[in-house]
């Protein structure tokens, strides 16, 4: 007989959403070992199987993923440290890439 | 030190939690502009296998990933970059000797990745330009 295990998921505004999988003893079973074997239990290992595979998707469909830090966010990043022996054309290329890095917006905002 | 081209030990957000450190990665060190640095991510979990690897990924063989004092085969994901304080929040190794970085890229390699970071910026514009941010 399946079983059935119900989770919550964090909707957009953070809050979680209850959902119902059911899925068959064989299944159950391994999945509780894999659980077991990562210290999680197995509602906590779906969940987290299921979010790495949606963020693997969304990975996909986007070219940078950026994330800041809150407190990075409020910083004024002084210039690029120049790195070791590193020519001007370099560092003038290296400095205009972080410009543009430094520009994309947080991706989970 | 913390710079270009170094391997370093920092807690990367992770998709649910990704306004704060998460779990200890090894990540590559694309630069610093004081008092932030750039760094991207790295994994040896799997990629699922029914899905194309996203471009910005390099892979690292185990004999590669030895040469830089890692154990497995790792994924550099130049693509999913985290701009974060040099501070022990973000890098737990930020006060030893070594400062977290267990390896330093050789020049070589710096660029490869610096001409692959710079592509694909390149398409991350290219997107946005075509769909929108």
């Amino acid at each position: 007989m399946p079983r059935t295990l119900t989770r919550t998921s964090a909707s957009a505004s953070g809050r979680k959403v209850p959902i119902t999988l059911r899925i068959d003893e064989a299944r159950y079973r391994k999945l509780a070992l894999l659980a077991e074997a990562e210290n999680r239990t197995p509602t906590n290992y779906a969940e987290t199987a299921l979010l790495r595979d949606m963020a693997a998707k969304e990975e996909v469909s986007r070219a940078i993923t950026m994330l800041v830090a809150p407190e990075a966010a409020g910083l004024v990043a002084g210039a690029l440290e120049r790195s070791e022996g590193e020519s001007d054309d370099r560092y003038a290329a290296r400095s205009q890439l972080f410009d543009r890095l430094f520009a994309i917006p947080d991706s989970d905002a | 030190m913390i710079a270009e081209g170094a391997f370093v030990e920092v807690l990367f957000p992770t998709s649910e939690h990704p306004r704060q450190p998460g779990l200890r990665h090894i990540c590559y060190c694309l630069g610093v502009r004081p008092p932030i640095a750039l760094v991207a991510y790295t994994t040896s979990v799997p990629w699922p296998a029914d899905m194309p690897l996203p471009f910005g990924v390099r892979i690292f063989s185990l004999a590669e990933a030895e040469a830089l004092n890692q154990r497995r085969a790792f994924r550099l994901h130049l693509n999913r970059q985290a701009r974060i304080p040099l501070t022990e929040k973000w890098f737990p190794g930020l006060g030893a000797a070594n400062q977290g970085v267990i390896a330093v890229a050789s020049s070589r390699l710096r660029q490869e990745l610096l001409d692959l970071a710079i592509e694909l910026e390149k398409r991350h514009r290219q997107t946005v330009e075509r769909l929108g941010p």
